[in-house]
């Protein structure tokens, strides 16, 4: 397999080579900098009730210019920052406030998904793609995941090939003697790969693999079996078609099968899974399991409409999409309306969700369904209006029963006197939550929030300063006992405002808001406050060269109900950069 | 002939009951182990089966194990020829569920073998396990069996709800409250407390929604406990439009233990969600497109 894949791409290389024309032309595109932020926490009293949310310092590099020499090109994608903030994925130094992790090396650093290493020279319809890549196939195959590797994209004319092998997890040894241990992860190699055809706009087909094996021996030690972090490996094939079937009318499908180990230490088995070789070999974990995804439908200038149905089937499990929740079957019905020479405007979906489907657990069921109507009623008014309902709900003794009605009304005037242009935005917003506590005594609150908003928007006509109002109320009401609730309002008001000076090279820019918010159903009754403020400038120091710097400081109080009593903190955040455009 | 037959009577049961304090078994079995039968070999506290023996050296031995319904209905069992001999010595061994219980060895009944191929799972329900000794050269019984019932109890993560995936949301209403809703653990454990963390991570400029999610620490990393909304007061600066943009958040299911409730797989978070804020201004403008 492996000698078959460096073939082809010595083949496509050689390819790439052969075909070079001359004379070319040179172009540079594309941008590059370094962006700061810096962030600080000053708790008063000193203490720990609120945590520091981002990294107190962090430099990003970004360097992403596009060379064209004739019909070749060479985009390149880098971009880094020698830290590491990661939380989902492991990092070696823990998570905040570890001690005793060990700082990066090379390998991990290039694998670490905060960072971009790519480039992808393409000539014509041929595209190496080295380093970082982002790549998506299909929907049910790969398509979420960045790897770090090598492959290529073929494309002569309808014929689609393509192909990437990488690193899409990078190797963490578990480490016992930091504090919290460090559970480290597995490297995960993966490999994809499509053969298919498309014409655009008519149709598409395609076969596409993917593949993800965690390797045993990158790391020592390796995480503990207890941790859940288990060698896996998983292999998916899937087929899609994409067609117009007559003018206006579409049909899109894909069916995948996936096969996936979620411990390759387990023992081999001859009574379960059965092995598909070459590509992976099954044993006492190993599940196999379908997915597909249908839509067919209509879609014109005026008028769409579509029903589009997805099936995940309990084991359906692929490496492209490792946070993909299976086990589930979806279907809905969408359109969109254009009328009143289009000045109205309707979109429109209702479907349902049933989960656990295998029946390994109690069924569920979930109906989602929402509409939005917008209409110019004048060249001065127009409203929006949002509307959307979410059920969700099992059987049983335990069953659960949620439900979420939102209403949304966002009414918009405009007038023009001779220097401004006036623009006012009302927006009311109610919100509806039943929702069933999911532990025991299971008792069904009933959450209710009205939210009211205005936004004012003046446009001066001979003035290039630009400004906004923003007033708001928001109101949330939760049973606490019956025939008691506990009430969180907050009032806000802010402002923002953007000034161009030293013509237009600088433009400065601020916000101020105030939120004052207060609790009543709890003894005694308590409020506090938040301040934030803002203020930033954009300079165009050259046509090419552009700075950017934003400060922003939040003061927040609490409740006196809250412990330590009258507690504050001010959070700053400093974002600057330096960015540079190539053309 | 007669004789030859109570002779041989004779000797079966005496070698019978010889076999029966040959071996003297034990077995302990949690009474709700994981869902997923594959697992139940990473975790010692399953399945301890304790066995004293007492007799001639290397006697071989094969572990027969038999899964039943609540009914006490056989739904699975060891297909003999796939058990490998186990040869024991005098003393006591203690065998762990991966050394006991040989899953690639073991054939269920239809439906269960299939929504175990799919699945690995077993569906949920009461069971009962009954692990046997036979002679690994006659298949003949050497004990008679030690039987354990068990519940198996399978949760479906939670789902989200609000904000939508890839929905826009109102700028200067997010600035004061962001409403987060998802949908609870599945069936509501009824012995087990869970909490819920709420993670929310910004999607810096460049960075891909599940590239933020996999790589940046989370602006909000809050425990919720039992209910499933959480109102969140961002205190960010969302009027630019290179900063605080774009947003992708989960849930992540935690034990009484505060470890991510895995349900015999995966770290207990919920499939992301990625949402981002606009300004009225902006909005309007695209309502203009």
């Amino acid at each position: 397999m492996k000698k078959i894949l460096i073939i082809l791409l010595l083949f496509s290389t050689a390819n790439l080579f052969a075909q070079q024309p001359s004379p070319p032309k040179i172009s540079l595109g594309g941008s590059m900098g370094v962006s700061y932020e810096g962030y600080g926490l000053d708790l008063n009293p000193a203490g720990s009730y609120y945590a520091p949310r981002r990294p107190w310092n962090l430099v990003r590099f970004n360097f992403a210019p596009t060379f064209n020499f004739g019909k070749w090109g060479l985009p390149v994608n880098i971009n880094f920052t020698p830290q590491q903030t990661n939380f989902v994925t492991p990092s070696t130094l823990g998570g905040y406030g570890s001690i005793g992790g060990k700082p990066q090396n090379l390998w991990q650093f290039l694998t670490n998904p905060l960072n971009n290493f790519g480039v992808s020279p393409k000539y014509k319809w041929a595209e190496l793609q080295l380093g970082t890549q982002y790549l998506n196939y299909s929907e049910l195959s790969t398509g979420d995941i960045g790897l770090f590797g090598y492959g290529f994209a073929l494309t002569p004319k309808k014929f689609r090939v393509r192909f990437f092998n990488g690193v899409s997890q990078r190797p963490i040894s578990y480490n016992a003697l930091a504090t919290p241990p460090i559970i480290g992860a597995y490297q995960r190699n993966n490999w994809m790969a499509q053969l298919g055809m498309e014409e655009e706009g008519k149709y598409s087909v395609s076969l596409n693999f993917a593949k993800g094996k965690d390797k045993l021996s990158s790391v020592n030690p390796a995480p503990p079996a207890l941790s859940g972090i288990l060698p896996q490996e998983g292999f998916t094939a899937s087929f899609v078609v994409k067609t117009t079937i007559a003018k206006n009318y579409y049909f899109n499908s894909e069916f995948a099968h996936s096969i996936y180990t979620l411990d390759e230490t387990q023992p081999l088995t001859v009574i379960g899974v059965k092995d598909l070789q070459p590509f992976i070999k099954a044993n006492t974990s190993t599940l196999a399991d379908n997915a597909a995804k249908i839509s067919i439908g209509r879609k014109s200038k005026n008028f769409d409409i579509g029903i589009s149905t997805k099936y995940l089937g309990a084991g359906f499990q692929t490496a492209g999409y490792p946070f993909m929740q299976p086990d589930r079957w979806d279907y809905t019905l969408n359109t969109r309306l254009n009328a009143w020479k289009n000045k109205m405007n309707i979109t429109a979906s209702i479907g349902q969700r049933m989960n656990n489907l295998s029946n390994t657990t109690l069924k569920s069921k979930q109906l989602i369904a929402n509409v939005n109507w917008f209409t110019q009623f004048s060249d001065h008014f127009s409203v929006n209006a949002f509307y959307s309902n979410f059920g969700f709900q099992t059987s049983g003794i335990n069953g659960l029963r949620n439900v979420a009605n939102d209403l949304s009304i966002n009414p918009t005037y405009t007038w023009t006197t001779e220097k401004i242009m006036h623009n006012i935005t009302g927006t009311y917003s109610w919100s509806k939550y039943d929702e069933r506590t999911n532990y025991n005594p299971l008792v069904t609150t009933h959450n209710n929030t009205h939210t009211a908003l205005i936004t004012y928007i003046p446009t001066y006509l001979n003035k290039k300063v630009s400004t906004d109002f923003t007033a708001m109320y928001f109101l949330n009401k939760t049973p606490l006992l019956p025939n008691q609730f506990l009430k969180t309002t907050f009032y806000s008001l802010s402002s923002n405002i953007g000034l161009p000076i030293a013509r237009d090279k600088l433009k400065l820019k601020g916000q101020l808001m105030y939120t004052y918010n207060k609790t009543d159903g709890t003894l005694p009754k308590s409020d506090g406050g938040n301040i934030l403020a803002t203020a930033g400038a954009d300079w165009n120091i050259t046509k090419k060269l552009k700075w950017n710097i934003s400060m922003t400081g939040s003061l927040f109080k609490y409740t006196k109900d809250f412990l330590p009593p009258s507690a504050r903190y001010l959070e700053s955040t400093v974002r600057t950069s330096f960015n540079y455009r190539f053309k | 002939m007669k004789k030859i037959f109570i002779i041989a009577l004779i000797f079966f049961t005496r070698y019978n009951s010889l076999n029966a304090q040959l071996f003297r078994t034990q077995m302990t079995l949690s009474a709700r182990p994981t869902a997923l039968l594959s697992n139940w070999a990473q975790r010692p506290e399953i399945l301890i089966y304790t066995i004293n023996y007492e007799g001639p050296e290397n006697f071989p031995v094969k572990i027969k194990a038999n899964f039943s319904d609540g009914a006490g209905n056989l739904i699975g069992t060891s297909d003999l020829n796939f058990v490998p001999n186990s040869f024991f010595n005098v003393g006591t061994t203690i065998l762990l569920s991966k050394d006991a219980l040989l899953f690639q060895s073991i054939r269920f009944t239809g439906s269960i073998q299939r929504t175990l191929l799919q699945t690995g799972r077993l569906p949920a329900g009461s069971y009962q396990l009954t692990l046997q000794l036979l002679n690994a050269t006659t298949l003949e019984p050497l004990n008679e069996g030690d039987t354990r019932p068990f519940t198996i109890l399978s949760y479906q993560l939670p789902i989200l709800m609000q904000p939508q995936n890839e929905s826009i949301l109102s700028a200067e209403q997010s600035a004061v409250a962001i409403t987060f809703r998802w949908t609870p653990l599945a069936p509501a454990p009824t012995q087990e407390r869970t909490s819920f963390q709420l993670q929310i991570f910004e999607i810096q400029e460049g960075q891909t929604p599940m590239q933020a999610f996999r790589s940046n620490r989370p602006l909000l990393d809050e425990q919720v406990n039992g209910v499933t909304q959480f109102i969140w007061r961002p205190q960010l600066y969302l009027a630019d439009s290179a900063q605080n943009r774009k947003f992708i958040w989960t849930i992540q299911t935690l034990d009484s233990n505060g470890f991510g409730f895995n349900n015999g797989t995966g770290d207990g978070r919920s499939e992301p969600f990625w949402f981002q804020v606009k300004s009225t201004r902006e909005i309007l403008e695209q309502r203009k497109q």
